[in-house]
Parts: structure tokens; sequence; C-alpha cells
């Protein structure tokens, strides 16, 4: 069930209708039953994996408050071991087997593993991480245990964040559902815009270009280098149209709901440079990366080799997070050394106004203006290259694809672009208006003429530019 | 029970009611404005070509053909009104592009006073329309009355019925081709050819490509093929519309690449069992009607390189089939009442 699909309206409805007459408690009740029911109609086999993180990460945390400080970690170790176990089992088995079999045949070793079929469950990498999370605090004192299973449940299971997230902190949202709603004026018409946004970003923006996106990684060979750089580039605006379409639909149906998710883009071409691109790319995940993987191997805490060594590997882990093929190692990678060299060049100083924009423009002058374009377009360009390494099939098709666009050969038809130019520009001004705006939903304070001739043009466009097939989200393959 | 988290005092939908006045103005643009016709090569605008380029211009008809693209490039007009012995500009073809059977009753109506006056209707079939899998086409958006929208294509009532209200959701692939149009200046025209065809390509060419891909070929047609009683109902008013204004009635099935009739036959052998007996109904309701399947083009010699695709023929294979039909229509499908064109055999060679 897609956000963006007649099923789903019809879902959330029903489900909406019902739930503004309730009481919080039977709230809660009807949101997990509809969640199993909107992850049931995905593939209902998984569920019992969810009902294992649930059940596991409630009773561990419950333990912990009893506990020794031994019988915490051993409980703290119970927990990773399931969730991971799990997450391993069905992420990454094949590839390490296959890896490992790869690389025992180069020393001259012939093997041949048995390799399973194994079925990804949709959403599993957010919700492990959101459990983790949970039990993780609750270890380090951060925050108590709930006593209420069906509240845990919830949080684990929450069918707007579930197969997509934003992977939420158990401290921001277990005392949403523990308290009473309100779902006001304001939060009626800013979610419902937030859903609307969500839409032009996926159907409009993602769905748009991806068909020139396909085309050009299908084969390179037959590509123009011009029509490859402009694939590469149009990935990356598909797929930020596709996740941020999906989070900002998560957090207007929340919203609605009375129950706020966290922010999980904030325009992140508009990066200054590749530190602050990871401040508003997936902030969810990269802040999760941050206090549960970058932290606690030092963070920069020990001296320079070890911050640019730790960086490394929170990026590594975060591409390999993605999935499990070494072209997400390598998007890591790439990531790893530019943060590193980012945070090697910039150590001392303070780059304030190359984050801030509107400073350059008002005080710094040409110079400094330059300065700030180039740091930007610098930034786009690595995360271009990142993200040809993240949607090719295999790492040889992507430097056959890089290769390609280095080798500048063949022409590119510009009018050929004309519907992912559109796209392009519908992604810019949405990023223009909620920056200038300085709120996503900054079109609620518009003046009414203005703000009906948005929703007009929001509601044209999805309706004359929508693809004639429903295409997934991108981010549920992870 | 509880509505105490619902509390929406204070809202007032401004916003909503200016973006319907604002799509009320772009709604009234669509319906005021010629979107539909703009491009003339499209589903929409080859409608205005056939009104104004092709029945409009032509004298009172002897013979009309009805029927898909297929049609239109398989029947050269003026080579069967000489093998015919009929006058210039009597046969009048009219295959349209992506036409389903609604089509065909729907153009006839539209032009009922002129093409009431022939005396022979041909129409060509096609099996794949007959299935409850085939979408609505664009022409259908367009055209069809709210009666025609309940019922028609399964699963589709409710977007037709919106459609009818609301034209900017039934004519968005005409708006994004007209406004791609306007920018690009690319507006490709559909002349219509010294010999009576519609020429659709901007390149004829004599010969099509040796071999295709049969299996993706059958199965963008043909996906999941399920009879469709509903879909014949149209041929069914068709055929009494024409029966009703006196024109005798030949059905017939147009040729295809001998390797697509092999696919059609190993994947979905439904498809063509239920034409057959769908025709044999016609016939039997409809007095006087008759019908021919060619299947194979090899039974009518020719070659499967005499193709563009599965299907559509390039004119030297149109000649061919021009020239089997006007012996079928001279023999066979000869009408034999007072009603019938007068038709005789042309002498060979002139």
């Amino acid at each position: 069930m897609l956000f963006h699909t007649l099923p789903f309206a019809g879902f959330f409805a029903v489900v909406f209708a019902v739930y503004v007459v309730l009481t919080r408690r039977a709230q809660n009740v009807l949101l997990l039953a509809a969640s199993y029911a909107f992850y049931a109609a995905w593939d209902w086999r998984f569920l019992s994996l969810l009902w294992i993180s649930t059940i596991v990460d409630f009773t561990v945390a419950r333990g912990m408050a009893v506990a020794t400080p031994r019988g915490r970690r051993l409980r703290l170790v119970a927990s990773l071991t399931t969730n991971l176990g799990i997450l391993g089992f069905f992420k990454y088995c094949g590839f390490f087997v296959d890896s490992g079999a790869a690389l025992l045949r180069d020393v001259g070793f012939e093997v041949h593993p048995a390799t399973l079929s194994i079925v990804l469950p949709v959403g599993i990498s957010f919700y492990t991480f959101q459990t983790l999370a949970y039990t993780i605090d609750v270890y380090r004192g951060r925050m108590r245990a709930t006593t209420n299973l069906l509240d845990f449940a919830l949080y684990v299971a929450y069918f707007p964040q579930l197969v997509a997230g934003p992977i939420e902190r158990a401290q921001r949202l277990l005392p949403q559902l523990e308290a009473k709603r309100v779902v006001d004026a304001h939060a009626l018409s800013s979610g419902a815009l937030l859903f609307l946004i969500g839409l032009v970003r996926k159907i409009v923006v993602a769905d748009g270009v991806a068909p020139f996106v396909d085309e050009a990684f299908a084969d390179p060979t037959s590509q123009s280098s011009g029509a490859l750089l402009v694939g590469a580039v149009l990935f990356g605006v598909q797929i930020y149209g596709d996740f941020a379409g999906y989070s900002d639909m998560a957090r207007g149906i929340s919203r609605m709901f009375g129950i706020e998710l966290m922010s999980n883009f904030e325009r992140p071409y508009f990066a200054a440079n590749i530190t602050d691109f990871w401040r508003r790319w997936h902030i969810s995940l990269s802040t999760w990366l941050r206090d549960y993987l970058y932290i606690p191997l030092g963070g920069n805490r020990s001296g320079r080799i070890a911050t640019y060594r730790n960086l490394m590997i929170t990026m590594l882990l975060g591409g390999l997070w993605h999935g499990a093929a070494w072209t997400f190692v390598i998007w890591g990678g790439i990531h790893g050394l530019a943060l590193s060299v980012h945070k090697a060049l910039f150590r001392r100083r303070s780059n304030k106004n190359v984050q801030r924009p509107a400073g350059v423009l008002s005080g710094g002058g040409l110079l400094a203006f330059s300065w700030s374009t180039g740091s930007r377009l610098l930034t786009l360009g690595v995360v271009a290259i990142a993200w040809v390494f993240f949607r090719a099939r295999d790492l040889d098709a992507a430097i056959e694809y890089l290769q390609g666009i280095v080798l500048w050969q063949g022409e590119l038809r510009v009018f050929d672009y004309l519907d992912a130019s559109v796209a392009v520009a519908a992604c810019v001004a949405l990023d223009l208006v909620q920056r200038l705006g300085r709120d996503s939903c900054a079109v609620l304070t518009w003046p009414a003429p203005l703000r009906g001739a948005f929703y007009a043009a929001a509601v044209l466009a999805i309706v004359l530019l929508r693809s004639r097939h429903d295409v997934p989200f991108i981010y549920f393959q992870f | 029970m509880s509505t105490e988290t619902l509390q929406p005092a204070g809202w007032r939908p401004t916003g909503i009611a200016w973006a319907i006045a604002w799509l009320a103005v772009f709604e009234l643009f669509v319906r005021v404005l010629p979107v539909a016709s703009y491009v003339p090569a499209s589903e929409t605008g080859i409608v205005e070509v056939l009104d104004k380029a092709v029945i409009t211009p032509a004298p009172d008809p002897e013979i009309v053909l009805l029927g898909n693209s297929r049609l239109r490039d398989a029947v050269v007009p003026r080579q069967l009104e000489e093998r015919l012995g009929l006058e210039s500009g009597t046969v009048l073809n009219l295959g349209i592009t992506a036409g389903q059977p609604w089509d065909y009753v729907w153009l006839y109506e539209r032009h009922r006073a002129k093409l009431s006056r022939a005396r022979l209707l041909v129409v060509a079939l096609d099996d794949f329309r007959f299935s409850t899998r085939t979408p609505p086409g664009e022409r259908f958006r367009r055209f069809a009355p709210l009666e025609d929208r309940i019922g028609t294509y399964d699963g589709k009532t409710a977007s037709l019925v919106v459609g009818w209200f609301w034209k900017t959701f039934d004519l968005r692939d005409a708006i994004v081709r007209t406004a791609k149009a306007m920018l690009t200046g690319k507006r490709p025209d559909v002349p219509v050819a010294g010999d009576g065809r519609i020429v659709w390509r901007e390149e004829e060419r004599h010969r099509g490509p040796l071999a295709i891909d049969d299996k993706a070929e059958v199965r963008s047609r043909y996906r999941r093929f399920e009879r469709s009683a509903v879909r014949v109902e149209p041929i069914r008013r068709l055929l009494h519309l024409a029966t009703e204004d006196g024109l005798a009635v030949r059905l017939i099935v147009l040729p295809s690449r001998d390797s697509i009739i092999d696919e059609i036959d190993r994947v979905v052998p439904d498809a063509p069992i239920y034409l057959a007996e769908v025709m044999h109904r016609l016939a039997e309701d409809f007095p006087g009607t008759q019908s021919i399947r060619w299947r194979r083009a090899s039974g009518l010699g020719i070659a499967d390189d005499r193709f563009y695709d599965y299907g559509h023929l390039t004119p030297p294979g149109a000649v061919v089939l021009t020239d089997r039909l006007a012996t079928w229509l001279l023999g066979e499908g000869r009408v034999t009442n007072e009603n019938g064109p007068p038709m005789r055999e042309a002498p060979r060679g002139r």
C-alpha cells in the first residue's frame, strides 16, 4: 500500500474517521491494528519479525530497570544480538557469503557456497535501528523503560514511518504516544499541506525524472557523456524527491493524528559543504549514526587521525546500512572521505559565512559569494559522483558510467529533457518556497489567493504529470 | 467515545476555495481552447484531420471503412475504387489511430448524415480490443457521453465519470502534449496522401524489420486477456445503425505477421476464438452481414517484412491487401441486393 495510491487514501480515511472519535488508549489500539494491517498488506509473513523485535526490546529494557550493571550489559547484548542477527540474516547473509567465496577464489580456493534466496522484509533496517536506539537509550540511562507494551508496540510499528522512516527516537515519539493528542486547525491544514508537498515531490519530481535515470543507467555505453552527466544529476533529484516526498507524506499523515515526526530533510542540495549536507540529508539516520556509532567510537575526541577513522567507519557502515552491496560501501566511503577532507581543511576555520548565504550576500562581497557558490557546486559534484555508485547495478557498471562521463563524447539533445526540467524546476521551487519562508509549511502564511494558487498548481502538476504506473519508493528496498 | 481529539475551531477553507477557483479557471481554458486537437498526430488531434481533410471534402461515399490504425495503413482508397470501378473519392478509409470499438460507432454517429449515404460499411476488428483489460483511450475520455462512461471499462468507471465533470483530468495527456508542442514548436502534421491514405508516419518505408520481439508485442496487447461482452456492444450498436441506414456490412480481420499469429495461438489462444464467435453471432443477428478473417500474412502472399511491426502494413503491403480485399468484395463478399454499391470488376492494368 503506497502513500500515493487510492487504496491508501481509503485506508487513511477510514482510520482517521474512527481515530478522532476514540479515547487515547483506544486510539493507540486502532493505530497499532492499522499499522499491522498496513505492514501485512506488504507481506504478512514478516509481521512475526516485527513482533520479535517488539517483545525482545520491551522485555530487555524493562529488565534493565532492576538489573545489575552486568545484567544490564547482558540484556543490551541480547537485544543487539537479536536485532542485528535478524537484520544480518535477512539483509547481509547472501552478501557476506558471496563476498567471502569471491575472496577465497581470488586466493586460489575454489568454493561453491550454497546460496539462500532470502526475501528482504520491507522496512527492517528502519525499525531495527529504531528499537535499538530505544534499548541503548534505556541502557545509557537517558530514558526510562516504558511499562506499556501497547505503546511500545505502536512506537515500533507506527505505520506512517514504519517502512521508510524517519527513524524516530523513543524519547521523542513514545511520550507523544503516551499523551492525549489534539488535532487542531493548524495540525490539520499543515498535515494536509505536508502530504500534498510530499505527493508533488514523489509524483512530479521523482517519478518525473525516473525514466531518464533508468535509461542512462540501463546501458551507459549507449549514452552520450552529456546524457550520463545529466543522468547522474537527475538521480540525485530522483532520490531526493522520492525519499523526501515519502518523509513529508509520513510527517503529514502523522501530524493529522496529532503526532509529530522529525523532519528528515532540510533542503540538502542547498548545503554549503559536505558536512552541512549531512546535517540536511536523511537527518534521522545521520543523527542515529552520530549518536550510536560515531560518538561511541570516540567521535572527534581522540585526535585527528582517530576522527577521520571514525568518520570513515561510520560512513562505510552507513553505506552498508542501505544495502548489501559493494556499491553502497563505496558510496559511504566517498562520503566518509569527503567529510574527512572537509574536516581536515577547515579544522580551525569557522565556516559560518559559508553556511549562511544571507550573510555572504549582504556583507561578504563578490569573493565570498564566489567562494560560497564554488563550495556548493563542489559539494553537489561530490554527492553526484557518489550517487553513481549508489544507483549503478554493480561496481563495474559504476566505473563504466563514470568513464563515459570523463571521456567526453557525443552530444546532448536539450529538448529531450523537457519533462525532466519541469520535474527539476518543481523540486527547486518547493525548496525555495520552504527556504525563503524558513518553514516547511510557509505556504500557510501566504494570502489566501496565493495559497490557493499553490494548492491548485500542486494538484494540476500531480494530475498532469503523474506516471501511468505506480512507482514504489526507492527506500523501501532498504 | 470522545471527540476531544479533533478541534478544528477557527479553520476556514479560504485557501481551498481559492484553489478550486483557480482550477475552475484552468478548466475553462481547457474547455474553450483547442487543447485536444492542437497536435494533429495524436489520438484526439487525428479526429480533426478526419473531419476536415477526409470526410468533409469527400463526395457522397459508396464504401466506408472503419477500424484502427492497422486498417488506416492497410487499405488504399484510390486503388480500391479503381478495382471496384467506383468514382474517385467514394471510398473513405476512416481507420483511426488507437481505435477501439467505441470509436467506430462514435465516428459513424458523428458523421452519420454523410456516412449513411454509403452503401457498404467495412469494419476491421482486432481480437485484443475485446478484452476487459483494454483501458479506455484518450478519444473516449475526450468525447464519450456520461452514459457510455458507466460500465464500459472495468474498474475505470469512477475515473471516467470524474473526467466527464473535470475535463482537465480527462485531457491530461493532451494538455501536456500541447504544452510541449508550444514550447518546442514541434507540431507533427498528418497529411492525406494522393491515394487517399492517412500518412501517420514521418517517414514511410517499403520494408519493415525481418523479425520483431513477438513475445513483447503480444504481451503488451494481450496481457491477461479476458473476454468482454461489453466491448462488443459498440459494434452491435454500429451494425444496428448501419443496417437501419440501409448499409450492407462486412466484418474483416486484417492479417498480421505469421510469427505474431503463432505467438498469439500459443499464449492467448482464446482471443482469436472469442473474436470468431463474436463475428459469427453478429452475422447471425444482422442478416446479410458477411465476414472474413485473414490471420496469417503469408496466406495472402504478404511477407513478414511488409509490416512495420506486428501488424501495420507498409505501402507495398497495403497494395497487396487492398487488392485481396477488392477480390473478396467482388466475389464471396459481394453485396448482392440493390443497396450494394455498383461494383464491377475493373479491367486489370488500368
